[in-house]
């Protein structure tokens, strides 16, 4: 039988034990005169009293604490304090709110290639799109602006050079997504890169 | 603020006038109500708005408790003094970080604690003068039985005093401060279970100590 654990015993010996602890240590002995001899040494601790200085003491602590609170500037809340010890917990609250709207947004706002099937009239849309987007700002989705103003002058080879070229597989999948009409245009168009000859 | 408007004593008069009596804060606003009618948040409220005179009635108000904690660790009257002052000026100092739900009482013997613990070494052992040797008047009283009594509370003085810091302020706060095992808790800045264990190896620190003493 595990015994009472020494918070338990506490509250035993105080009197405050629950029903469940009163019965273990109705029926365990050893839990019993552990509580037993805990009261009798809180007894024991209650007996040195605390002695009471002179009645003139209280005055004179009370005069000494204001006379080195005088000395002491004067306490004030937090919103009276120099700006400079308070304003970094707004300032950085306002950042972070700020930052967490723009990501909202960026998640919420809609992909540029959502809804578009790619065909050649789209294509060529597209990129008169992408031209006229790289040409005049602002645009609405602002991830899509900056992702367009950063890749502005980056050229092909500076894209594959620190490895950011597309992953092993990723234009097969890419052509898996492809409808027919699609995939048959595309096949037109990279016969006839092919058939071109090299400048 | 007190209104009166009543019948003159005597001719029985009704008066048409009414007087009010308002006092006025040091910044001119009314203050319908005395600063010792005032509740401890209230006074730390009226400290921070530019009332000093707020202080001394938390002062006068806890000065008895904040001087006894710091008697239980030191033992000597004049430490204890110095103590319960360097507690009141760091409460003064950190007034604007005291919670507004949390209580005084238990923010300063957190205080107290710290300031007590930080100025009792465990190397040093505690002093007693002879002016902190239990009342002999007590002895005089019941000559055999108070002299027994005065040394079994000087043998646990010194036993406690030898306490490691948290079960000795466990105890101090438990059997001559009456503070419940939650209050201890927040004070100590522990749970409520380790404010009774911690009170449950204190007990039984005293109790070794106290038979070391008996056998030496």
């Amino acid at each position: 039988m595990a015994h009472l654990s020494p918070a338990a015993l506490i509250d035993l010996a105080e009197g405050r034990a629950t029903a469940a602890q009163r019965r273990h240590a109705d029926a365990c002995a050893a839990c019993r005169a552990s509580a037993a001899e805990l009261n009798e040494l809180m007894s024991l601790a209650a007996t040195d009293r605390t002695p009471d200085p002179s009645p003139l003491f209280w005055d004179h602590l009370s005069a000494r604490v204001r006379d080195a609170v005088h000395q002491e500037p004067q306490p004030k809340p937090w919103w009276h304090l120099p700006v400079w010890r308070w304003a970094p917990v707004p300032i950085a609250a306002i950042v972070v709110v700020t930052a967490g709207i723009g990501l909202l947004n960026r998640s919420n706002g809609a992909r540029p290639t959502d809804g578009l099937t790619l065909t050649p009239a789209t294509m060529s849309a597209g990129l008169a799109d992408s031209e006229g987007l790289l040409a005049e700002e602002p645009v609405e989705d602002g991830a899509w602006w900056l992702m367009s103003q950063l890749a502005t002058d980056v050229a092909f080879d500076d894209v594959t050079a620190p490895q950011l070229a597309p992953s092993p597989g990723s234009a097969d999948r890419a052509a898996d997504q492809l409808s027919d009409v699609d995939r048959a245009e595309l096949a037109r168009l990279i016969k006839e890169e092919i058939a071109r000859p090299p400048l | 603020m007190s209104s009166r408007t009543g019948e003159l004593a005597g001719n029985g008069v009704q008066p048409e006038w009414t007087l009010t009596v308002v006092s006025m804060t040091r910044d001119g606003d009314a203050n319908p109500v005395g600063l010792a009618e005032l509740d401890d948040r209230s006074l730390v409220q009226a400290c921070l708005g530019g009332r000093t005179e707020a202080f001394d009635l938390i002062v006068e108000r806890h000065r008895r408790h904040v001087y006894q904690l710091c008697r239980r660790f030191v033992n000597r009257h004049e430490d204890a003094a110095d103590l319960s002052q360097d507690v009141f000026l760091r409460a003064y100092r950190g007034l604007r970080r005291f919670r507004a739900d949390a209580s005084l009482s238990t923010w300063l013997y957190r205080i107290g604690v710290n300031v007590c613990l930080n100025k009792v070494s465990a190397r040093v052992p505690p002093q007693t003068s002879l002016d902190d040797a239990p009342p002999l008047m007590a002895a005089f009283d019941d000559p055999a039985g108070g002299l027994v009594r005065a040394e079994r509370a000087t043998k646990v003085r010194a036993a406690i005093g030898r306490l490691p810091r948290k079960q000795r302020a466990t105890l101090i706060l438990r059997m001559y401060h009456d503070l419940s095992h939650q209050e201890i808790a927040t004070v100590l800045g522990t749970s409520v279970g380790a404010a009774k264990a911690n009170l449950f190896h204190a007990l039984g620190n005293v109790k070794k100590l106290l038979a070391d003493q008996a056998l030496g």
